[in-house]
């Protein structure tokens, strides 16, 4: 992380006296005890303590927050909820944590306009359970969204078990309102499709807290679908599996989502849950279905056959809505099934390009060996999105180290077959040193200099994802040689 | 004497633009040529075209991937998808006609550069929602890469967004990545005759709320439609209310039934002719059904919360000689007016839209009225101040389409 700056850490008195005329006391995390809430995020071996919570209830209080703190000198690190599994939201040392848990209203229902207007501090499933009884949902969903902020969504382009069909956060949100950290505020975007001028909802989205504070979204709902079904489809080898997926997608269908889970996981979760996995099988694919009931039953239809022909040992389609959930029911427990077999896991989070997944599995299975620690797989096959979960056990000493690098390797192995660091988590501080394996420093100055745009000074959330600070006065530099360069020689026309 | 350049190497391209910003000229920055006429006149040294940087790379169908050279016509990428059932599911409108460059289609860098989409987008997207990566070169003449050819990425900043849609202004683009999508078996239109704006505007929400995932819905006025579609015992003032259905020939057929089922009898409904059908659609989204009145120069784009619709219609059913049709929905406005109402009508327009929120885009007009009106609506200084950071922050000599956008 960045050094702390003693002097900041100094004036931390300062700063409590000027926040005090701002907030209320409730407002105002300081002691020791209470800040501890806030040390760490879903990236649990960080730990930082803050110098002090601010927990603004208005947009205003926020632009008066962050200018104080720019006007101090102050690094400002955004949290919603704290799910991030990248280190997102950990805190610094010399810097404070603006929480957005006030944020918590919902703003607006436009069941005309398809839309909602939310607070960012509002959960990503209360959007959904807001609108279910009209019929609708909001699209993205990931497996924490009972407890991670649409705020934090915006930050991480947070995906889900749909995304393949219906997108990500990026291409379910309409507007936003953002704080810059020099105070001003600014609405993008609204309930309309398209916003003039830079696509700065696209650059905001999936920037990490890096360039604004999101106080304010407004997202698109969809209408629910007619009929849901959901197929357990059992394999004998992650590889057979992976091949499956690949030839349900060219045949032309999209299906709403093709998860898939190893051995390890089906075993761990049935155990935790009945969901009613086959564990007869090596690897299972839980593909969902969307649409009208005649095309719904010819998609299942369809991918019985291709998963047959793919060596399917078993083959199981949801006949009520409830047991659709109960596949699910599994799914969305994996995780804490895990941490039941296992002291402790790490979670990683790779794309890569779908034909890869064979190999990919398969070479991490040797990996696996050679570390000597065990590992677990549930992920979004359908888009190539791994979710590698690593067992280890931090009472052992050195094993967290090992489970780290394991992780690394892991992530080097996604980027060599053509595929990127995270997915949907984020760089945060876990891959922020592994940016330079796929970016170039030309690449990362380029990301740098929007990021003086926003943030001149680097007071937004410093220390995460770029691997080196710059001063935007050095990256801002024009070093022109007048005069001085020859006359291309290019082809004219 | 203006300089026109083809490169057809990144190393060219970085050593035009170091070159250009060293001796203080400026470019104006083209794919293949369709789209000049949108933005503000530029007058610069030189301009550069993408031309011959052009072909497929990269393209497996099962990835549903395709990478791209940014000169690549649209044709050739359009045609490659559907020799393999595929299509971008953004339906990237064609602007050869509007701005009667006939450069068949434009190219694929281009498409999203402009940020293209057709009456697809409501449920689709645009041509923002399906970049996956792109490389470039800035105005410092650094080459640098974003995203990559997967679907899902948070590794940096999402720079290929930022670039789609900022018309050549940030950034030469030097390669595109982005994602296709099986393409529908068959489509099927039905219309429904004769509705006032409010009616059709209803019909429409009703539709788009429901799960039967309609693809296309537009309104056209009867002073548009008479001009495209007859039918027996109907005035010739007769509007359109169109509704598309896109998917398997068996999923098409269930949703027709359950659409039906959702229309009140009392309006008159017809299924439309595949080929007369596909002809509207086209010009519905080539913003072509204006040129039935001749030389119409000034158009605009509303992007609007669809239950807006009817307010802005009203506004400016008063005024003559003005034509518009909405499509996505209700979501996008098309209006068409002659030059003199121009200077007046628009600031109107635009303050209406303001009122609900929206965007309001001169695609055409002669540039005495660009200037005067602008081609985005004004924006609040911090988002003005903004915007022209983060061109600083690519190009800062302003050398790429300078003043093209009106942003700086
Ligand atoms: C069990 C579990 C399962 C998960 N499953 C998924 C999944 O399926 N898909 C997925 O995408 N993610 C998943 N995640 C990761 C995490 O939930 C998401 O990244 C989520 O979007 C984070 O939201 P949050 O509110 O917790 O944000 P935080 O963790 O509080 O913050 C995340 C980042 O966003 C910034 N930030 C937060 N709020 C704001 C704001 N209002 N303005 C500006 N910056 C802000 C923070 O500074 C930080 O950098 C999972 C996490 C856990 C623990």
């Amino acid at each position: 992380m960045p050094k702390p700056d003693p002097a900041i850490i100094a004036g931390r008195q300062a700063l409590i006296h000027a926040l005090q005329r701002l907030v209320s006391d409730e407002q105002l995390i300081t002691d020791q005890s209470s800040l501890r809430v806030y040390e760490t995020d879903g990236l649990s071996a960080y730990r930082q303590l803050p110098m002090l919570v601010v927990l603004p209830d208005s947009t205003q209080q926020v632009a008066e927050i962050l200018k104080i703190c720019s006007e101090m000198h102050t690094k400002v690190v955004p949290r919603g909820a704290g799910t991030s599994l990248s280190g997102g939201a950990l805190p610094l040392e010399d810097g404070i944590v603006l929480g957005l848990g006030k944020f918590n209203k919902i703003l607006d229902i436009d069941y005309d306009n398809r839309c909602v207007v939310v607070q960012s501090g509002v959960t990503n499933l209360a959007i959904t359970d807001a609108v279910k009884q009209r019929g609708f949902y909001y699209a993205p969903d990931p497996s924490s969204q009972i407890a991670c902020t649409i705020g934090g969504n915006v930050s991480e382009n947070a995906g889900g078990v749909h995304c393949l069909k219906y997108g990500l956060t990026s291409n379910n949100i309409l507007g936003l309102e953002i704080v810059l950290i020099n105070g001003e505020i600014l609405r993008l975007g609204g309930k309309h499709m398209d916003m003039e001028a830079y696509d700065l909802l696209g650059i905001i989205t999936g920037s990490e807290g890096l360039l604004g504070v999101v106080t304010e979204v407004t997202v698109r709902i969809l209408p629910d679908p007619e009929t849901v079904r959901a197929m357990l489809l059992g394999f004998p080898s992650n590889e057979t599996a992976a091949v499956c997926v690949g030839e349900i997608i060219s045949q032309g269908i999209i299906p709403a989502g093709i998860e898939m889970m190893d051995k390890l996981a089906i075993e761990a979760t049935e155990d935790f849950c009945q969901a009613g996995y086959p564990l007869d099988c090596e690897s299972l694919l839980i593909v969902e279905l969307d649409g009208p009931a005649a095309e719904v039953n010819q998609l299942i239809e369809q991918v019985s056959s291709i998963a047959t022909e793919c060596h399917a040992t078993s083959i199981k389609v949801s006949q009520t809505e409830a047991e659709r959930i109960r596949f699910w029911t599994g799914r969305k427990a994996a995780f804490p099934a895990i941490g039941r077999i296992s002291p402790d896991y790490y979670c990683m989070d790779g794309t890569i390009p779908r034909k890869q997944l064979p190999h990919v599995l398969a070479r991490m299975a040797e990996m696996s060996k050679i570390y000597g620690l065990r590992i677990a797989n549930v992920f979004h096959a359908g888009d190539g999105n791994l979710h590698p979960l690593i067992l280890y056990d931090a009472n052992n000493p050195g094993e967290l180290e090992q489970a780290e690098a394991f992780g690394t390797d892991i992530l080097r192995l996604c980027v060599e077959v053509g595929g990127v660091l995270t997915g949907e988590h984020g760089v945060g501080i876990e891959k922020r040193d592994l940016m330079s394996e796929v970016f170039s420093e030309q690449d990362l100055q380029q990301q740098l200099r929007v990021k003086c745009a926003f943030d001149p000074d680097g007071y937004l959330n410093p220390g995460k994802v770029f691997p080196t600070l710059h001063r935007c006065a050095e990256l801002g530099k024009l070093h022109v040689h007048h005069g001085k360069l020859a006359f291309p020689d290019i082809p004219r026309f | 004497m203006p300089e026109n350049f083809t490169p057809v190497s990144v190393q060219q391209i970085e050593e035009l633009l170091k070159w250009t910003l060293s001796e203080n000229k400026t470019l104006t920055v083209k794919g293949r040529g369709g789209k000049t006429g949108f933005g503000h006149l530029m007058e610069t040294d030189c301009t550069v075209s993408l031309e011959k940087l052009s072909g497929i790379l990269n393209y497996d169908p099962a990835e549903l991937v395709m990478q791209a050279l940014p000169g690549t016509p649209l044709d050739e990428i359009e045609a490659a998808l559907s020799a393999n059932n595929q299509h971008l599911a953004f339906e990237p409108m064609r602007l050869g006609q509007l701005y009667n460059t006939h450069a068949e289609s434009g190219s694929i860098g281009g498409t999203f550069m402009a940020n293209l989409s057709g009456p697809r987008r409501f449920k689709a997207g645009a041509a923002r929602d399906h970049i996956l990566g792109i490389k470039a070169v800035n105005g410092r003449g650094q080459a640098y890469q974003s995203g990559g050819m997967v679907i899902k990425n948070v590794t940096g900043y999402d720079m290929s967004k930022l670039l789609t849609g900022s018309w050549g202004t940030l950034s030469i683009i030097t390669e595109v990545i982005f994602k296709v999508l099986p393409a529908p078996q068959t489509s099927q239109s039905l219309c429904v005759l004769n509705q006032q704006p409010e009616a059709a505007l209803a019909l429409m929400t009703k539709l788009a709320q429901s799960p039967h995932d309609i693809s296309g819905l537009a309104y056209l006025p009867g002073d548009l439609s008479k001009h495209y579609l007859h039918y027996d015992g109907i005035d010739d003032d007769t509007s359109l209310t169109m509704i598309r259905l896109e998917g398997s020939v068996l999923s098409v057929a269930e949703r027709l039934k359950s659409v039906m089922r959702l229309i009140p009898h009392k309006w008159r409904t017809e299924t439309m002719q595949q080929e007369a059908s596909q002809q509207l659609w086209t010009s519905i989204r080539d913003v072509s059904v204006f040129t039935i009145f001749g030389n119409t120069p000034v158009i605009m784009k509303l992007s609007i919360p669809p239950a807006a619709a009817t307010a802005i219609t009203d506004f400016i059913k008063a005024s003559a000689g003005v034509h518009w049709y909405m499509d996505a929905a209700g979501g996008w406005l098309w209006i068409s007016m002659p030059e003199v109402l121009a200077t007046t009508l628009i600031p109107g327009i635009r303050q209406k839209v303001a009122m609900h929120g929206g965007s309001a885009v001169l695609y055409s007009a002669i540039e005495k009225i660009k200037k005067t009106v602008g081609i985005f609506s004004p924006q609040p200084a911090a988002l003005v101040a903004l915007n022209k950071r983060i061109k600083e922050s690519f190009d800062p000599g302003n050398i790429l389409n300078p003043g093209r956008l009106g942003l700086v």
